[in-house]
C-alpha cells in the first residue's frame, strides 16, 4: 500500500482505509453549558473518506461523546478534522480536506457558520474578531478571513514558496508579529506583520519544523521531524528549539537520535513545562538546558499522535491513533504520570482543543 | 578546587565559611550515552568545587564504581539509568544520566536466487548480492570453495569443473560478519536429469471448457518427444502441456509420455493422469431466503511480500501469524470488520468463498471493496472459479475477469515473479522474474520495523506468484521524488478509481461474470461462480513509499446487496 499522504508525511500517517460506515438519524439536542469546561478532540479520520468526526470530553464527569458535530447537525463534519480553536463561545473546525473550517456553538455543537473555498486548510488564529489567518498545504498563501462575515478578505504571499510546496502551519502571536512553522517539505520559521498581512523576516531551522508554541519567557518552541529516508528534501537527525521571540533567533537547540520522529511540541497552563512526542511522551521545564534521560511515560508499542495539557489541572491527554483504523483512544493521566482515565473516539484523534 | 565562601557579619564579630558543593558537568551535553552492546565507555565528567568530594556511581541502587569517571559495559542491548553523586561538606550534588547500550552494526548479506542450483558443465550462472549496510565501511567478497574471486556485487560463475561447488558472499566491516552461500552442482551435460513435473494427477472440469494439463517444471531440451493419449487413443497434441476439451460428462484416463536421448542413454518419462468432466450446473448452489450478500470464508491467503506483511503496529499481524491457518484467520478477522488485507507485492492473492453460487447476470455480479482513491489506484486482476466438482474446495479452474487492459500489448499473461526469503532481519526481499528481471521489495525502515517483509507463514525459502501484470501507471507527480501517484485504470480491476466501476459509496470496483476469459484469453461462459481470488497485478514501486499493493475490504454478490 502506497497510499501515505504527503498531507501528514512528518508523522508518516498511513493511509488505512477503513470501510466503516456512518448512518445516523437525526438531529440530536446538546447542551453542555452547565459542564464548564471540556475537551474537544478532533478525529481526522482516514483521508479520502470523510469519516473525520469530533468528540467532546467532560473531565469532570469523565464522560465522552463521540461524533457530536454529525449528531447535532445531521451532517458529517468532512474529510480530515485537522484542528480547533475557541474564541467568543464559537468553536472553529478546520477540515483540511474538505476545504473548510466549520464554526459552531460549543455548547449546542450547532454550525452557525462556515468559511469555504479554503485550499487545504491547517490551522485558523484569531488577530480580532473580524480578522484571522489560516495556513495551508500545498498552497503558498496564508489566507486572511473575516470570521464574522465568514469570508475570505485576502492573502500572505509566501515569499520562496511554490504552491506544489507549499505549507504553514501553527501560529504563535507576540504583539503585532505573527510566527508560523512551515513544516512540508520546509525548515523555516516566519515572521509576519499583522498590521501589514506581509512576511517581514524568516528563521532557518531543521527540516520540518512540526509544531510551534510560546512559553512563559516569550520564547517560542518548535520540534523538527528531520524528514524521512528517501525525502529528496533531506533527511537529518531532529531537533528541538528555543527561538527568543523579541530577537527571532535560536537560543538553544536540543538535538535528538538521527531516526527519531518528534512531534506536537505543547505547554503546560503555566507555560513553563513542555510536553512533547518522541515515541515516548516527554516533559521538560522550559528553562532547561538538557533534555530529559527519562521520559515521562514510556512508549507502550502504540502510535501516540496528538498530545494536549489540560490548563487547569495539568492533566496530560495522549491521543493513541493506534492503527490509524479503528476507533482511536485517549489517555488521560495526572500531571505526576498516574493513569486517570481512557476512553474511545473517533478514528485518528490528533488535535485538542479547550473549552 | 574547592570554593571556600568567607563571610562577615556587622553585628558578630566571626567569621563564616561555607563549602560550595560539587558541581557536575557532564561530558555529553544530553547526558545519553550510546555505546555498543560489550564495548566499553568511559564516562568522566568533569567537576568544579569538587576537591576532597566522594563520587558514587550506581545503578538500580547498585554501586558501579566510586571514581570521578565511571568505565560502563553491558552485553544487553537497553536503556541503563545510572546516577552519579558528589559529595563534599557543601552537599550532595546528583546527575542521571542514561546510556544506550545498542546493537553491534553487522552487516548482512543476501545472495538473490536459489540457494541450490545444479547446471550443467559450461553454463554461466550470473550471481548478485545485496548488502544492508550500515554506518560502518563495509567490505564485501565472493569466494568459490574458499578461495576470493572478486569484491563487486555482481559475478559470474563458470560451470567448467565437474563436482560440487560452495559460493559465499561475505559482508564485514568493523562490528562483524555475515555470509550467504550457494551450492552448486556440475554435471556433464548428459548427465543432467531430465524433468517433466506435474504438481497434480487428477484433473476436472465442465463439459465444453478446454482444460489445460500444464508441467508444472520441464528441462529445456529440444529433443524431447511427447506423446498423449486418451483412454488409450492417441492424441494430437506433442507438445509437453495438454489442452483436453469434450462435450461428454465422464471420466477420461490420459498418459502422457516423453522421450529423450542423454547420451547413448533413452530415457522415458510418464505421467497417468484422470479427467473428470462434470455438467456445468450439477453442484449449483441456488441462493435462498439465508443467502449472505457478503463472502462467508477465506480460503487462502498468499500475499506476496510487502511493508504491511507481518506489520505488528499498523498491518494487523501479532506475529503469530506463521501458518496459513493462522493467515486465514488473520484475513478473515480483517474482513469482518471491513478492515483492509494488503495483498503485497505482484501476484499476491487472497481467495474467497460465499455461501451460494453468484450467478452471470450480464451485468455486475460481484462486488469487491478496497481502498482506491484518486491517484491512488493499485489494481488487482480479478480471477473467478466455479466448484466443478462440488468439494466446496477452490481446487478448479480460475478463470480472469477482463478488464480495460487485458488485450493491450503491455499486458503480460503469466507472469512469474520468485520471492527469496531474506538471510537476515531487516533487508529488503529480492524477486527475479520469468523475464530474466530482477529487483527488490524495499525494507522501509523508518515506516514499518517488522523483521520480515516476506510472510511468515510461507515455509519455503523461495516462492513463485504467477498472475496477469498490468503496465504500471505510478509516476512522481513533484518531479523530486516527494509525491508519488498512482493513476486508475479503465476498468475491470480491484481496489481501482475507476470512472466507470467504482462506487464511490462504499470504494467497491464491480465486476461482471460474463467477462471470463479462459487461459488463452478468449471469453468463457459461466453460469455461476463460487469463488474469488483478488491478485496484486502491477510490479513497481513509488520511490520512498515502497511497492505497489493492492488492498481489499471486502466482497459480495451484487444481487443480493442492498
Amino acid at each position: 500500500m502506497t497510499r501515505f499522504i504527503r498531507l501528514i508525511v512528518g508523522v508518516i500517517l498511513l493511509l488505512h482505509t477503513s470501510c466503516m460506515k456512518w448512518e445516523y438519524g437525526t438531529e440530536e439536542k446538546f447542551d453542555t453549558s452547565i459542564s464548564g469546561g471540556g475537551l474537544f478532540i478532533c478525529n481526522e479520520g482516514n483521508f479520502q473518506y470523510g469519516n473525520a468526526t469530533l468528540s467532546y470530553y467532560d473531565p469532570s464527569t469523565k464522560s465522552v461523546q463521540n461524533e457530536v458535530f454529525y449528531r447535532a447537525n445531521a451532517m458529517k463534519l468532512g474529510d480530515v478534522a485537522q484542528s480547533m480553536v475557541i474564541r467568543n463561545g464559537i468553536g472553529w473546525v478546520v477540515v483540511n480536506n474538505s476545504h473548510v473550517v466549520f464554526a459552531i456553538d460549543i455548547n449546542t455543537f450547532k454550525e452557525v457558520g462556515r468559511i469555504t473555498n479554503l485550499t487545504s486548510p491547517r490551522y485558523i488564529h484569531f488577530l480580532s474578531d473580524e480578522k484571522a489567518y489560516i495556513t495551508q498545504i500545498w498552497d503558498n498563501r496564508i489566507f486572511i478571513v473575516n470570521p464574522k462575515r465568514f469570508e475570505i478578505t485576502g492573502y500572505i504571499t509566501v515569499p520562496n514558496m511554490t504552491m506544489e510546496s507549499g505549507s504553514t502551519e501553527q501560529m504563535v502571536q507576540y504583539g503585532k508579529y505573527l510566527y508560523v512553522n512551515c513544516w512540508s517539505y520546509q525548515n523555516r520559521i516566519l515572521k509576519i506583520d499583522t498590521e501589514t498581512d506581509k512576511v517581514v523576516d524568516e528563521l532557518v531551522v531543521g527540516i520540518q519544523p512540526t509544531s510551534l508554541v510560546m512559553d512563559c519567557n516569550n520564547k517560542l518552541w518548535t520540534v523538527t521531524d528531520g524528514g524521512y529516508e528517501g525525502s529528496p528534501y533531506g533527511y537529518e537527525a531532529p531537533s528541538l528549539y528555543r527561538i527568543d521571540a523579541e530577537t527571532f533567533t535560536i537560543e538553544k537547540q536540543f538535538k535528538f537520535k538521527f531516526g527519531d520522529a518528534p512531534s506536537e511540541v505543547q505547554l503546560n497552563g503555566t507555560k513553563d513545562k513542555i510536553y512533547w512526542i518522541n515515541n515516548d511522551i516527554w516533559e521538560m521545564e522550559v528553562t532547561a538546558e538538557r533534555v530529559p534521560v527519562r521520559p515521562f511515560l514510556p512508549y507502550s508499542g502504540t502510535i501516540y499522535y496528538g498530545l494536549t495539557i489540560c490548563p487547569r489541572t495539568g492533566d496530560v491527554y495522549i491521543a493513541d491513533a493506534i492503527d490509524y483504523v479503528q476507533q482511536g483512544m485517549v489517555y488521560r493521566y495526572s500531571s505526576d504520570g498516574v493513569l486517570i482515565d481512557s476512553f474511545y473516539v473517533g478514528i485518528i484523534p490528533g488535535a485538542f482543543c479547550w473549552k | 578546587m574547592s570554593l571556600v565562601v568567607v563571610s562577615s557579619s556587622c553585628d558578630i564579630d566571626e567569621d563564616i565559611t561555607t563549602t560550595l558543593p560539587p558541581k557536575i558537568i557532564l561530558d555529553n551535553e544530553t547526558g545519553i550515552y550510546t555505546v555498543k552492546q560489550g564495548r566499553e565507555i568511559v564516562i568522566a565528567p568533569d567537576y568544579e568545587f569538587a576537591e576532597g568530594a566522594t563520587y558514587s556511581w550506581t545503578m538500580n541502587g547498585e554501586v558501579l564504581g566510586s571514581s570521578p569517571s565511571l568505565k560502563f559495559m553491558q552485553e544487553e542491548v537497553g536503556k541503563y539509568f545510572v546516577t552519579i553523586a558528589v559529595s563534599n561538606e557543601g552537599g550532595v550534588s546528583k546527575e542521571e544520566i542514561r546510556v544506550d547500550v545498542v546493537e553491534l552494526e553487522i552487516p548482512t548479506v543476501s545472495i538473490v536466487g536459489e540457494k541450490k542450483l545444479m547446471v550443467a558443465a559450461g553454463t554461466e550462472v550470473k550471481f548478485n548480492a545485496t548488502i544492508r549496510e550500515t554506518s560502518l565501511a563495509t567490505k564485501f567478497s565472493w569466494s568459490i570453495n574458499g578461495s576470493k574471486v572478486s569484491e563487486e556485487l555482481a559475478h559470474t560463475f563458470k560451470a567448467d569443473i565437474i563436482g560440487n561447488h560452495t559460493i559465499i558472499a561475505t559482508a564485514s566491516n568493523d562490528d562483524g560478519s555475515h555470509s550467504d552461500t550457494v551450492n552448486i552442482e556440475v554435471l556433464d551435460a548428459k548427465d543432467m536429469p531430465f524433468v517433466w513435473q506435474f504438481d497434480r494427477t487428477s484433473y476436472h472440469s465442465v463439459v465444453g471448457r478446454k482444460l489445460l494439463i500444464k508441467p508444472s517444471k520441464v528441462s529445456e531440451d529440444s529433443q524431447v518427444q511427447y506423446y498423449w493419449q486418451i483412454a488409450g487413443n492417441d492424441a494430437t497434441s506433442s507438445d509437453k502441456q495438454f489442452v483436453f476439451t469434450t462435450h461428454k460428462a465422464g471420466v477420461y484416463p490420459i498418459l502422457a509420455t516423453a522421450t529423450t536421448l542423454k547420451g547413448e542413454n533413452r530415457i522415458t518419462i510418464s505421467h497417468s493422469f484422470t479427467v473428470t468432466i462434470y455438467e456445468e450446473d450439477k453442484f449449483y448452489r441456488a441462493k435462498s431466503s439465508l443467502s449472505k450478500a457478503d463472502w462467508n470464508k477465506v480460503y487462502e491467503y498468499t500475499p506476496a511480500p510487502g511493508q504491511f506483511i507481518n506489520e505488528l503496529k499498523t498491518g494487523g499481524f501479532d506475529g503469530s501469524q506463521t501458518t496459513m491457518k493462522a493467515a486465514i484467520a488473520y484475513a478473515e478477522g480483517r474482513l469482518n470488520s471491513a478492515n483492509w488485507v494488503s495483498l503485497g507485492g505482484f501476484g499476491g492473492y487472497v481467495v474467497v468463498g460465499f455461501d451460494h453460487s453468484i450467478d452471470n447476470s450480464g451485468s455486475y455480479d460481484l462486488g469487491v471493496i478496497g481502498n482506491a482513491f484518486d491517484d491512488s489506484s493499485e489494481p488487482g486482476v480479478v480471477w473467478v472459479m466455479q466448484d466443478e466438482n462440488g468439494n466446496g474446495l477452490p481446487d478448479d479452474t480460475w478463470y480472469e475477469l477482463a478488464g480495460s487492459e487485458s488485450d493491450k500489448s503491455e499486458t503480460i499473461r503469466n507472469y512469474a515473479v520468485t520471492y527469496y526469503r531474506p538471510s537476515s532481519t531487516g533487508m529488503p526481499v529480492q524477486w527475479t522474474d520469468n523475464m530474466g528481471n530482477n529487483g527488490e521489495i524495499d525494507y522501509l525502515s523508518q515506516f514499518h520495523t517488522q523483521d520480515y517483509y516476506y510472510p511468515l507463514w510461507i515455509e519455503k525459502d523461495s516462492y513463485t506468484l504467477v498472475g496477469t501484470r498490468l503496465e504500471a501507471r505510478n509516476y512522481d507527480k513533484s518531479g523530486n521524488g516527494s509525491y508519488w501517484v498512482q493513476p486508475s485504470y479503465d476498468w475491470g480491476y480491484a481496489d481501482n478509481f475507476s470512472s466507470s466501476d467504482f462506487k464511490s459509496s462504499n470504494k467497491a470496483n464491480l465486476f461482471k461474470i460474463s467477462n471470463a476469459v479462459d487461459f488463452e484469453g478468449k471469453k468463457v461462459e459461466l453460469s455461476h461462480i463460487d469463488f474469488v481470488k483478488i491478485q496484486s497485478a502491477v510490479n513497481s514501486k513509488s520511490g520512498w513509499l515502497g511497492e505497489l499493493s493492492t488492498e481489499v475490504c471486502g466482497f459480495y454478490d451484487c444481487s443480493l446487496k442492498k
